[in-house]
């Protein structure tokens, strides 16, 4: 290859890497907006912690109560990608019915990867674990949190979209109201 | 080359002295002139190579700036303005990349380049997946940023960029052990393989090809768990029996090349890695737990990196012609052999018997080529055996005592002797018996 050739080559390579690097995260923001408007919203019920991500900033670890599905007929390798069908219990919440290799004919799913089985429970790693917050309330949501369980009645709810396996965190509510509003005004009560 | 390039400046400011006192007329001197100017070897330019420097490190520092006001998270403004805001680095960094690749600007802008856009991309993405609150777990995050940024290192050919292109990779390696599969850091590693040792072999002797071995032998060293994540411990130090003397054999390579030795990062860490594995191995502890074998993707890979590393080191047996290499040849052999008995004691004393050979005969190439250092290297390799037995066998603390201070004065006198008998060769030219 001389030297022009080259110039060539490594200039083409440069225009699909500009576009690739546009195209990401555009295409991200593509999907989020679609299952955002059209996916159906299912409401877990989750376990919040206040973690750091050097990188992302203050994000609140979310643990979903049910992460497994129970008596899961078939055997996954740990890190295998696999589908989980949603079902709803009788309260309304959301739960893991099953896991397949396909995709499953008719319902919502989430694609998941299998991490490992513990006694009759599949545990699977969702792809949704962290609700990001303003790095102002995060301290406020943890403390928050941390005395929130006290009260066996207090429920903590991930609301997730879901559309074609693809699932996004739309909230996360604390008795059925959006954290941001319970922080802002536990932060105001505070200020008085 | 410092002494070659002084000697001709000095050569070269006598010139007119010699031309004023006619001892050599004008042509002449011109002629000596111009033929010495261009001998002055091309040195470091130390300017360029702080503009490099510099220019990366600014990078990183924006990049970083930008990173961390995004982990600031801020939520206060509207998110479609943040979305928006999201791409502002990122289309700045490829503006820059394309004013940089249409003027063909320096190295220092080149490395900046890379450094920009690989890193305002992972802000994009990051940003995107902190306003979708997507992404999930952190080794998703780097599989993408690596995924779509590899190619910057063979459009700007920057080091800088190497080098956050492999710390991402640990990162990715470690923060995705039990998860993700491990062929997808052999992926990565192979994006990254050719360019690292393209780089290495067109520019030995550089101090380019310096930082770039010495951050691949860091990065080797540190990710060899990562990509063989999933091997049964046995296994994973009889690829240590192959690799440690692989990187040594590396370094020969690179010595017979012309490298220096404290240019040469694969012989220095390959010779203290081989030393260390064999005092290791000399424990008989080390050995315990056997191997077992499982067919999985790593002990597979495992197997066959070790057996194609094996056979290049054979192959560069009979191109080097070192006795001494024979040790660290023979060395994954006695590992293999002591792990597939399971014979912990058979093992133990083969790598007592190994690193002996190799002090003695390390000893013998030092008379021979009358190096001290190696010498002192062969001696070390004795000596560490000799502190290892008396510790780890049950000699009475006297005979210990005796032992040390007789190793101690063996270790100096031999040092006094052989350092008076090379000068002596030196002055002389005798060989040495």
């Amino acid at each position: 290859m001389n030297r022009i050739e080259r110039i060539a080559v490594n200039w083409v390579l440069f225009i699909i890497v500009s576009l690739a690097v546009l195209a990401v995260p555009l295409y991200m923001i593509f999907r989020a907006e679609t299952v955002l408007s059209k996916g159906n919203l299912y409401l877990f019920k989750v376990e919040p912690r206040d973690p750091y991500d050097p990188f992302r900033g203050r994000y609140l670890d979310i643990r979903v109560q049910q992460n497994y599905v129970e008596n899961c007929k078939k055997d996954f390798s740990p890190g295998e990608v696999c589908y989980a069908v949603i079902a709803k219990d009788a309260k309304g919440f959301a739960y893991f019915s099953e896991l397949s290799t396909q995709p499953p004919a008719a319902g919502d799913y989430i694609r998941v990867k299998f991490r490992w089985k513990n006694k009759n429970k599949s545990l699977i790693e969702l792809p949704f674990g962290r609700y990001f917050v303003n790095e102002k309330i995060a301290p406020e949501a943890d403390k928050l949190l941390a005395g929130f369980f006290t009260d066996p009645k207090d429920c903590c709810v991930l609301k997730v979209k879901v559309k074609d396996g693809q699932a996004l965190v739309s909230g996360l509510n604390l008795n059925g109201i959006p954290i941001e509003e319970v922080v802002k005004r536990k932060m105001t009560r505070d200020s008085r | 080359m410092a002494s070659k390039k002084s000697f001709i400046n000095w050569l070269l400011g006598e010139l007119p002295d010699l031309e004023r006192n006619g001892i050599i007329d004008e042509e002449n001197c011109e002629k000596l002139h111009a033929y010495y100017s261009r001998q002055i070897p091309a040195g470091i330019n130390y300017q360029r190579l702080m503009l490099i420097i510099f220019g990366a490190l600014s990078a990183v520092l924006v990049m970083g700036g930008v990173l961390l006001l995004v982990a600031h998270n801020w939520q206060d403004i509207p998110f479609r303005i943040r979305l928006s805001l999201a791409f502002v680095p990122l289309v700045a960094s490829l503006t820059f990349g394309w004013y940089t690749k249409l003027d063909d600007r320096n190295q220092a802008w080149q490395e900046a380049s890379a450094v920009l856009i690989g890193g305002s991309f992972a802000v994009v993405v990051a940003m995107v997946s902190q306003i979708y609150h997507t992404g999930g777990m952190i080794y998703e995050y780097m599989f993408t940023c690596l995924l779509f940024t590899f190619p910057l290192l063979y459009i700007f050919k920057g080091q800088a960029y190497l080098l956050l292109f492999l710390i991402g990779l640990t990162i990715y390696n470690y923060a995705s052990l039990r998860i993700d599969s491990v062929a997808y850091s052999w992926m990565f590693l192979a994006f990254v393989l050719p360019y690292a040792v393209y780089y290495i072999l067109k520019e030995l002797n550089s101090i380019k090809m310096q930082f770039i071995c010495n951050i691949l032998i860091v990065f080797i060293i540190i990710n060899f768990f990562g990509f063989f994540r999933d091997c049964h411990a046995g296994m994973f130090k009889a690829g240590w029996a192959v690799l440690l003397p692989a990187i040594l054999f590396a370094g020969k390579r690179f010595e017979k090349r012309g490298l220096v030795l404290w240019k040469n990062s694969f012989l220095v860490a390959g010779f203290l890695g081989v030393a260390a594995f064999m005092t290791l191995g000399s424990i008989e502890s080390f050995w315990s737990g056997g191997v077992s074998f499982t067919s999985n993707l790593s002990e597979t890979g495992l197997i066959v990196f070790s057996s194609l590393l094996y056979l290049w080191m054979l192959f560069q047996m009979f191109r080097l012609k070192e006795s001494s290499l024979v040790i660290p040849l023979i060395l994954p052999l006695a590992a293999v052999a002591g792990i597939l008995f399971d014979s912990e004691v058979l093992v133990r004393y083969l790598f007592v018997l190994l690193m002996v050979i190799y002090g003695i005969l390390l000893i013998v190439k030092s008379c021979s080529r009358h190096n001290m250092p190696l010498l002192n290297l062969g001696m070390f390799l004795i000596a560490v055996q000799i502190i290892i037995q008396f510790f780890d066998s049950d000699v009475p603390i006297l005979i210990r005592a005796a032992g040390f201070i007789v190793t101690g004065i063996a270790f100096l006198v031999t040092n006094i002797i052989l350092s008076r008998k090379f000068k002596h060769v030196e002055r002389t030219g005798e060989v040495l018996k």
